[in-house]
């Protein structure tokens, strides 16, 4: 007779069978140990993860991998199951969102940094726990309406082996907590104090977008546009299944009072202790905001012809969201959405009031910001006109 | 005579009026000109349906999928006894009909995907 043995987690129930996988269980609760994982008893209905031993390694089955999945070792299992939980988990929790990010406690607020994968967000985060930072995650954390963030409870997991490159304090501290590894991953065994236990809630305080460069002498500190962050949540978040309208209307009272910083470093545990010694202080609080991101130019075949004699007036279907200095702009239900600096907003706001031709647009922006050159801003704003017809936010119109 | 003034009138009024549209985005008098920029992405690249790579024209992006370890493609490696006997009936691929795959992502794990970093970061932002 196989060894069959049912589990339920925290948040979730039952969810996951082990078949002949007994020594799965103790790298499960290692590898997540702030959120509680019990045995029950075996349930009628299958649970929807499903694992057997094999001779390769194990054999998983579950909703997101419908084929299933060979996986050769039990710390690359228990990742996949981990991949599973956080899934069924917010399934089961339509009320939040789960962001792609890694986040830390300091001074009793959460700084989550989101960014796409190999950015450093392990790193960083097992940096502010070996800070003394409380980690609420490395790689998902739930949002709840009232802007707080929820810990799931699962350790960081680090790329092995680690970079020489690292501070030996660092190397010291990992190689300390090193848990349940392979040869590829090394989950570290973080205490309660190092690691918020599942379902532990703490306000958002900052998004910290994250820059490793080798260049970097000494971390660097830059106040970003609240439009930064919430761009950035927009990317890196794991609801699938709703709109990009409500998920902006989700995220844009938190924006409007969350700031977004850059933190350039080279390396990680130098930047999570400099970030720690001044977070908060004089030296944060007066940071201005930077004016703008310098942006990817965009192709040039979009733009209008200089000599383009059309009047255009903005989309009135479209559905805009003011963040910061910035807007962004919805075209219409389902379709892309766009980011607007100071200078864009300002054309589609002048195309909001009344039909406007190139030569009539650039005239009014030369003469009313600082530095214009009426030739550049006559280039730039065919260029914008040429975006914004292609993205359908403004018509032209006959006059 | 008239009909000019009128025009000058007219012209001074609407530029009265579109200074007024700029000031109301909260635009001083000393506001610094930038060029102005659009960036996009799709939601239907969103969704997962799309690709994730860099484009000059229009930035597409993927959602993120959880972390989840490399594994081998069952056609290439699912082995005649993957399963033993006694499961496959119970657990096989028919118990998990459509309705009840309540969570999806997309299957390739991320390691196996391009990264795209879709905001070039300023070098030369104030710092300190």
């Amino acid at each position: 007779m196989p060894n069959l043995q049912d589990y339920a987690l925290e948040g979730i129930g039952p969810c996951l069978r082990l078949v002949n996988a007994e020594p799965l269980e103790s790298i499960l609760t290692a590898v997540m140990p702030g959120w509680p994982i019990t045995p029950c008893v075996e349930q009628e209905k299958t649970p929807d993860v499903c694992i057997w031993r094999h001779p390769k390694g194990y054999w998983q089955q579950a909703p997101a991998l419908p084929d299933g999945a060979l996986l050769d070792t039990a710390v690359g299992t228990a990742c996949s199951v981990i991949a599973d939980a956080a899934g069924a988990y917010f399934y089961r929790h339509p009320d939040l969102v789960g962001l792609h990010c890694g986040s830390v406690e300091i001074n009793g607020q959460l700084v989550i940094f989101p960014d796409t994968y190999r950015a450093g967000k392990s790193t960083l985060t097992a940096a502010f726990a070996a800070a003394g930072q409380r980690v609420y995650g490395d790689d998902v954390l739930a949002l709840n309406n009232a802007g707080e963030g929820i810990a799931l409870g699962v350790a960081p997991r680090l790329r092995l082996p680690l970079p020489e490159a690292l501070s030996p304090a660092f190397q010291a501290f990992v190689n300390a907590h090193l848990g349940p590894h392979d040869t590829r991953y090394g989950y570290l065994r973080l205490d309660d104090t190092q690691l918020a236990a599942h379902g532990q809630r703490c306000p958002l305080g900052a998004i910290l977008l994250i820059d490793r460069d080798d260049t970097i002498v000494e971390p660097q500190l830059t106040r970003l546009q609240p439009g930064d962050g919430l761009w950035q949540l927009l990317r890196q978040n794991f609801a699938e299944h709703e709109s990009d309208q409500a998920l902006i209307e989700r995220f844009l009272p938190l924006l409007q009072h969350l700031p977004c910083f850059l933190l350039r470093y080279h390396d990680a545990y130098e930047a999570a202790q400099w970030l720690c010694a001044r977070w908060q202080s004089d030296a944060t609080e007066c940071l201005s905001p930077a004016r703008a991101l310098q942006a990817e130019l965009p192709a040039l075949h979009s733009a209008l012809d200089l000599a383009d004699g059309r009047y255009w007036r903005a989309s009135e279907a479209a559905l805009t969201f003011p963040l910061g200095d910035e807007l962004f702009v919805i075209a219409k239900e389902g379709g892309a959405i766009h980011r607007l600096n100071t200078t864009s907003r300002a054309v589609w706001a002048l195309l909001q009031h009344e039909p406007m031709d190139l030569e009539l647009l650039s005239e009014t922006l030369a003469s009313f910001f600082t530095g214009a050159e009426l030739a550049q801003v006559r280039q730039d704003t065919a260029h914008l006109l040429g975006q914004f017809q292609q993205a359908g936010l403004i018509n032209a119109i006959r006059v | 005579m008239s009909d000019e003034i009128d025009n000058t009138k007219d012209l001074l009024s609407k530029r009265r009026s579109r200074r007024q549209v700029l000031a109301s985005l909260g635009l001083g008098a000393a506001a610094l000109y930038v060029a102005p920029t659009l960036l996009s992405m799709d939601q239907a690249e969103a969704r997962g349906h799309g690709h994730s790579r860099p484009s000059r024209s229009r930035r597409s992006y993927s959602r993120p999928s959880y972390s989840r370890p490399s594994y081998s493609r069952p056609r290439y490696s699912r082995p005649r006894y993957s399963r033993p006997h006694y499961s496959r009936a119970r657990y096989s691929h028919e118990h998990y009909p459509r309705q009840e795959r309540y969570y999806s992502r997309p299957q390739r794990s991320r390691w196996e995907r391009d990264g795209v970093i879709e905001i070039r970061l300023s070098r030369v932002l104030p710092r300190w």
